[in-house]
């Protein structure tokens, strides 16, 4: 079942109306029962692998120093809230709702949405873009009497990657994501390498 | 004192230094004038710029961008309906309603002097309150830092989870988990890092929060489909004086609110300025509160002083006691960290001079705010014409660049892509992303600072540690009271 999702603002604003405060996250997404369960669920498994974590380090010489003193105590509290989350969702929307499982559905409406398409295929392109960058090492310099003109290991991946990313979400023609995507990407490397002498990844 | 604050007077005035900070306010008008990149994530992203700079340089870059971006929230609010950041909201409501009426250059002039008197609020009480603040600061000891530091990702918890704070007190306690990973602070012993020679070090809460606020927003926005704004046009933007004068209580009253929501940690400018366009609609006079809604000078004024002044109001638990008072205050924090500047009780004494800098910097970031506000409505109104598809984009390499730059070490750049998705997927799942930042900051105070108490109270009862120290009494009871009110008050609305 896909959720109808409000803005950003559009939650801002009815929050206003009613008068209530929803904090600085509180336009964020609302969310589902299910999706709050699956929640508790997680945070109470990261709780208890702290715990257990927490209880292999040494003691050393005293247990009240015991390095592992504060991540077992913050790992019994996380799986305490995790059951305080639990029980509110449950008294809120009712075990059912918490438990209604679409199994392979919720996977295939997930994926139906243009948007979630859209998100994952941008983890992904960053992913590699993250990852081709990390393994470069280079540092190409052109003397002139002026000007050490430089071109590394960033601008050789950033340029691609960032036009691709244009390309698809921007959807402007191949020459002006090419031109858009050099010139952002050399202005930033001239701003950060020579004007504040910052070494950027990827340049050896 | 007086020649320290002559000392730094005579660093701040420096035309070098007024340029950087120009160029911080300006960088941070644009920022948050753009739709969907926050007051955080400008200071998030630009820490990585900072870190070239000299001490001095770097904290009036800082505090430039901060006072800028607050600002630059107001123009796209005003101009194409859209808030450039969370807090301008009721800016936008009162403001495109004035703007379509051809109104919306003395809605944005309003706007603008609204936030100049909300920032001297803020300055003001940040001047008088600090040594106060500090002095009791310097009676605080391991158990009630430990308490202060705990309090701290609580309340942060608290307020910027809605109705839902068990929310924000997850995500808080998820940064606390961040927070250990390294060798612990006594004993040097690994923890949590897996024969990892490099998470030894830690993890660094830069790249952290690039990627919480900075990655995570372009997986948000940019694959959303969004038309772009239509730019109005902008006619008079100076207000007359009368129409200044008129709002004065409003303003006065919005500052005093907008300073202390400040100094609350984890409450940011958009709780101070919605909690004052509220109050201020309820205080206001029956002929004004009819215009609310449709278009009223007054709520303006009511929402742009309040999240102005904020700033002042974040510095204050900032600078005396380390403990930010919201997510863009976290970024200074961090850039004054990096810079070596000891914040917390000792500030004065190990950092001789550089809380009258940071006054002499807000003050001079206000004139120049102001100054570029004026000047920068008729640019940013080109810039609207762009879609956010083009603008996220952009961002990308800022944030590799940001992550990088710190501690040049391509580990950083994983782990702001990491922190990312992670907060990506907590958004999807409705936890807050402020208190984890937070505990990730005061996650090594609260840890070293309790097993110390611990050491101190171990020949006694377990329970004096309670009731042996008044300070600490009364914050066990603040903890105790901001859990119970989660729980059971704001909990159950």
């Amino acid at each position: 079942m896909s959720e109808k999702r409000k803005s950003r603002i559009e939650a801002d604003i009815e929050s206003l109306k009613r008068g209530v405060f929803t904090g600085e996250e509180g336009g964020s997404e609302r969310t589902s029962p299910r999706k709050d369960f699956i929640a508790s669920i997680a945070v109470a498994a990261l709780g208890i692998l702290a715990m257990t974590l927490a209880a292999q380090l040494d003691t050393l010489d005293s247990p009240y120093t015991a390095p592992g003193l504060l991540p077992f105590i913050t790992g019994v509290s996380l799986v305490l809230m995790a059951i305080g989350l639990f029980e509110k969702t449950r008294r809120r929307y009712g075990l059912d709702a918490m438990l209604k499982s679409d199994g392979i559905q919720a996977i295939t409406d997930y994926l139906a949405a243009t948007e979630n398409r859209r998100t994952l295929l941008l983890m992904a392109v960053i992913g590699l873009y993250v990852l081709i960058l990390g393994q470069m090492d280079m540092d190409l310099r052109y003397k002139t009497s002026f000007y050490t003109f430089r071109f590394s290991g960033f601008e050789a991946i950033s340029i691609p990657f960032i036009l691709l990313i244009l390309r698809y979400f921007w959807r402007s023609t191949l020459f002006n994501c090419f031109l858009v995507s050099t010139g952002i990407v050399v202005f930033l490397a001239v701003i950060f390498r020579d004007g504040f002498q910052i070494l950027l990844p990827g340049s050896g | 004192m007086l020649e320290e604050l002559l000392a730094q007077l005579t660093i701040a005035f420096q035309p070098w230094m007024i340029w950087v900070c120009l160029m911080g306010v300006t960088l941070g008008i644009i920022w948050g004038a753009l739709p969907g990149l926050s007051t955080t994530m400008a200071m998030a992203l630009l820490i990585g710029l900072s870190t070239g700079m000299t001490q001095h340089v770097s904290v009036m870059f800082m505090l430039g961008v901060y006072t800028g971006s607050v600002f630059g929230g107001a123009i796209s609010a005003v101009l194409i309906n859209i808030p450039g950041t969370p807090d301008a909201v009721p800016t936008m409501i009162e403001g495109n309603q004035l703007a379509r009426r051809g109104e919306g250059g003395l809605a944005l002039g309003t706007a603008i002097m609204g936030s100049f008197i909300g920032n001297w609020i803020g300055i003001i009480f940040l001047i008088a309150f600090i040594p106060a603040i500090l002095f009791l600061a310097l009676q605080f000891r391991s158990w009630e830092m430990f308490l202060l530091s705990m309090w701290g990702i609580a309340i942060c918890g608290s307020m910027s989870a809605g109705d839902m704070p068990i929310k924000g007190w997850i995500s808080g306690w998820i940064g606390l988990l961040i927070s250990f990973v390294g060798l612990d602070a006594i004993h040097a012993l690994p923890r949590f890092t897996f024969g990892a020679r490099t998470l030894e070090d830690g993890i660094s809460y830069i790249p952290l929060l690039i990627g919480l606020f900075g990655l995570t927003e372009i997986l948000k926005v940019l694959p959303q489909k969004s038309p772009p704004g239509i730019p109005s046009e902008v006619g008079r933007i100076i207000p007359p004086m009368k129409k200044i004068i008129a709002h004065s209580k409003a303003a006065i009253r919005s500052g005093i609110i907008g300073t202390i929501i400040g100094a609350i940690p984890g409450a940011g400018a958009n709780v101070a300025s919605f909690l004052s366009y509220d109050i201020g609609r309820r205080r206001a006079s029956e002929e004004e509160r009819q215009k609310w809604g449709k278009g009223s000078y007054e709520a303006i004024v009511c929402a742009e002083v309040a999240n102005n002044a904020n700033i002042g109001g974040s510095m204050l638990p900032t600078l005396t006691l380390g403990i930010p008072g919201n997510a863009a205050a976290a970024a200074i924090l961090a850039a004054l960290e990096m810079k070596n500047i000891v914040v917390g009780p000792t500030i004065q004494t190990e950092n001789p001079g550089i809380i009258y800098f940071i006054y002499i910097g807000l003050i001079i970031a206000n004139f120049l705010m102001y100054g570029m506000a004026i000047a920068l409505i008729k640019p940013c109104v080109k810039l609207f014409s762009l879609p956010r598809t083009l603008l996220m984009p952009l961002i990308l390499p800022i944030c590799i660049m940001g992550a990088f730059a710190v501690g040049l070490n391509y580990f950083d750049v994983y782990l702001m892509f990491i922190a990312g998705i992670v907060g990506y997927v907590l958004h999807r799942f409705g936890f807050p992303l402020a208190p984890m930042v937070l505990a990730v900051i005061l996650g090594p105070l609260a840890d070293e600072n309790m097993r110390r108490a611990f050491l101190v109270f171990e020949d006694k009862e377990w329970w004096t540690i309670l009731i042996d120290r008044p300070i600490g009494t009364v914050l066990v009871i603040i903890v105790i009271y901001t859990f119970y009110d989660g729980i059971f008050k704001r909990g159950k609305e």
